[in-house]
């Protein structure tokens, strides 16, 4: 392989990190909500409207994992579509 | 006689039978914890004048009522988010004023504002993020005690290195379990010695 293509190779393995990274932190922020709306059904008891809305929270957390997971399948088919996020450090 | 109120250097001084001076030195060596009011007199609230007395073994008669109000500001762009951990930490500490701000700027607004005892700061905001916050307050002259403890959900290696360099006492995951995460948020404004569970410490 000649240097100029290691080189890209190179850059395209940092910038797929940097993709899976980011998503990975995206996915974090609704498991926390998830988390915590789990938390209240269980443990406090909550009145039917405020049951409604813990459900819709968890569904609304779940559409935003699923967001999540459709990038990551677009970067399994298409590793270059990571350069959209650039590695931090290069910020 | 049963304090209350927040104490001058010179009613310290009285109650301890020393000089206004020595009372001065003890707050500069940081044995009396003690706040500033805006015109720049400091004010001791009594609970720390209690402290300082039990910890240096003085003998003297000192009663008081502990009526400081728990502030806490919580500052996360995620309003599902910060509401029900408003909402848990409600629970434990019933008489906690609980402020909730998506906007970083704001949250620095209303730091001054109200001076909350306890900051919850996330990292990822649009408009400036919780390392911005975090830059801005080291370079604020905070006038109170104040403690600040991240929940993020990006607390990987890289974020908890760069948490290390800022002011914040603490991080955790949001991801963390949410009884030990808020028997944290509750030793942080109980206690001078907060516990940490969950989450790496500082």
């Amino acid at each position: 392989m000649k240097q100029q293509d290691l080189d890209e190779h190179s850059v395209q393995v940092e910038n797929l990190k940097a993709g899976i990274r980011e998503i990975s932190h995206e996915i974090n922020n609704p498991l926390g909500v998830m988390r915590m709306a789990a938390y209240f059904l269980e443990v406090t008891n909550p009145p039917e409207d405020k049951k409604t809305h813990y459900f819709k929270v968890l569904n609304e957390s779940i559409d935003k994992i699923e967001k999540c997971l459709e990038q990551l399948k677009i970067l399994r088919e298409n590793p270059s579509a990571a350069s959209v996020h650039p590695p931090l450090q290069d910020t | 006689m049963t304090y209350k109120k927040p104490l001058s250097v010179g009613q310290v001084a009285e109650i301890c039978c020393v000089s206004k001076k020595t009372v001065l030195n003890w707050i500069y060596d940081g044995a009396l914890k003690a706040f500033t009011t805006y015109g720049g007199h400091y004010r001791v609230w009594p609970v720390n004048v209690k402290k300082f007395l039990d910890s240096t073994g003085m003998d003297i008669d000192f009663e008081y009522v502990d009526e400081r109000i728990t502030h806490i500001l919580i500052i996360d762009d995620d309003a599902d988010y910060s509401q029900m951990l408003k909402s848990a930490i409600s629970t434990e500490l019933p008489s906690a004023e609980i402020t909730a701000t998506d906007d970083g700027y704001e949250g620095l607004m209303l730091i001054g504002e109200i001076k909350p005892q306890l900051v919850i700061l996330d990292i990822k905001m649009p408009k400036i993020d919780g390392f911005q916050v975090l830059d801005l307050l080291k370079t604020r002259k905070i006038d109170h005690d104040m403690k600040v403890l991240v929940i993020t959900g990006y607390l990987d290696e890289g974020t908890k290195k760069q948490l290390a360099g800022t002011i914040a006492d603490h991080w955790m995951d949001k991801l963390a379990d949410i009884n030990g995460m808020i028997k944290t948020i509750v030793s942080f404004v109980r206690s001078d010695k907060p516990v940490f569970l969950n989450g790496s410490n500082n």
